[in-house]
């Protein structure tokens, strides 16, 4: 892991998520970052995207954007789900799921390997 | 000779990520996907444009995956100064079944192999086009006639933000009154780099160039009463290729097939350069 994402992870759990930026809020910032492609920004679209995650997925298999946008539309589709971003370089899927609700690894697993892609890690930055 | 004149070195189902190889990927597009193309080639004095919409209805698991091409042609054959004959219609429907039966995932990047096995119906119109003295051109025929089936196996490797992918097929033609279109192996290469190396989310623009080289050998076809000497060969195209992906749902692509080698039986019209451009779209 690399520092900016351990440092991201260690403040989203020293701070609690509703201290921090929600998904959805980094989601529109990335959106924004992305509009000049990208590349220069890196580091900045994706520590945000990371931070106030309830669920970290780290997800091999993933090369290309086309081929990913059905793996964030099927875990959208997860009751209890609010807020999905996929961190295409890093192989990372930042998760904000609504309070309380318990999201199943072997659901993550299932809906992961549907969209054609290998779940190999789910870290839970909140402890939840 | 005039059966011949209709084959053309691409895939029959021709929907892979790269433009005409057949990719071994079973993820978003060939789930719940759709795509159109159109194509515009040119042989000795016949021009041909081709219109594909390929459908991708039904994806019961993550490794496989079932295609329906519809191809809408007109084609144009210049006899004269100022006299040709077109015929504009449906070609013949084709269908195919992807199964991805081995993968292995890695950060950034998989490596997949997968087998496609399709085909096509005669649906293609087959009305008699006849010249000035009566005679039927096949040339102008846009359906085989016939049903044809197809084998073919595709790797892909992707890493990062380079990707090969390479494919081999081949078809087998029935009869059709007596004409028998030859069988046919089809091979292809391709390249891609893509651009920006590295992407935040999945809504980050892209671009991917590739470099395909696509080939088709054809064994000699049949007609009434004997092979056709001037019909089969080698030919390849190197088809550079570009795909701009500016939605997480849609990207836009173009491709120019230069053909490199034609190495026929016999006395047969060359391939002129091609020219081709689509769009695809997820519907989820």
């Amino acid at each position: 892991m690399t520092k900016w994402k351990s440092i991201a992870l260690q403040l989203a759990v020293l701070a609690g998520a509703s201290a921090l930026p929600t998904v959805a809020e980094a989601q529109a910032a990335n959106q924004k970052g992305d509009s000049d492609g990208g590349h220069a920004n890196h580091s900045a679209i994706v520590a945000p995207a990371l931070v106030g995650a309830n669920l970290i997925l780290r997800v091999d298999g993933m090369s290309c954007p086309f081929c990913a946008f059905g793996l964030e539309k099927r875990l959208g589709e997860i009751t209890g789900i609010d807020t999905v971003v996929v961190v295409l370089s890093d192989g990372l899927v930042a998760i904000r799921h609504i309070e309380g609700v318990e999201i199943d690894d072997r659901l993550l697993r299932e809906t992961v390997s549907n969209a054609g892609f290998s779940l190999r890690e789910v870290t839970r930055p909140g402890g939840d | 000779m005039a059966m011949v004149l209709a084959a053309a070195p691409v895939s029959v189902v021709a929907q892979g990520l790269p433009f005409h190889a057949v990719s071994a990927l079973t993820t978003a597009f060939e789930q719940r996907g759709v795509r159109f193309l159109s194509a515009v080639a040119t042989r000795g004095n016949i021009t041909t444009v081709t219109s594909k919409f390929v459908f991708l209805p039904w994806a019961p698991g993550p490794k496989f995956t079932t295609i329906i091409v519809v191809p809408v042609v007109y084609r144009e054959m210049d006899v004269g100064p100022s006299t040709s004959y077109s015929v504009f219609g449906t070609g013949d429907l084709a269908m195919a079944a992807k199964w991805a039966f081995f993968t292995s995932d890695r950060p950034g990047g998989t490596t997949r192999l997968a087998v496609v096995v399709g085909g096509t119906l005669p649906t293609g119109t087959t009305d008699p086009r006849l010249d000035a003295d009566g005679n039927e051109i096949r040339a102008l025929r846009l359906g085989r006639g016939a049903v044809s089936g197809s084998l073919l196996m595709a790797v892909s490797v992707l890493r990062g933000r380079f990707g090969l992918t390479a494919d081999i097929g081949h078809t087998v033609t029935a009869g059709d009154g007596g004409y028998q279109v030859g069988q046919k192996t089809i091979y292809d290469f391709a390249f891609s780099l893509r651009f920006p190396d590295r992407i935040g989310t999945i809504r980050t623009r892209t671009v991917q160039l590739y470099m395909e080289w696509n080939g088709m050998f054809s064994a000699r076809s049949g007609a009434p009463g004997g092979v056709i000497g001037d019909s089969g060969g080698h030919v390849a195209f190197l088809s550079p290729g570009i795909q701009v992906v500016l939605l997480p749902q849609f990207l836009v692509e173009a491709s120019v097939q230069i053909p490199v080698v034609q190495d026929f039986n016999g006395q047969q019209p060359r391939f002129g350069t091609r020219f081709a451009t689509g769009a695809r779209l997820l519907f989820f």
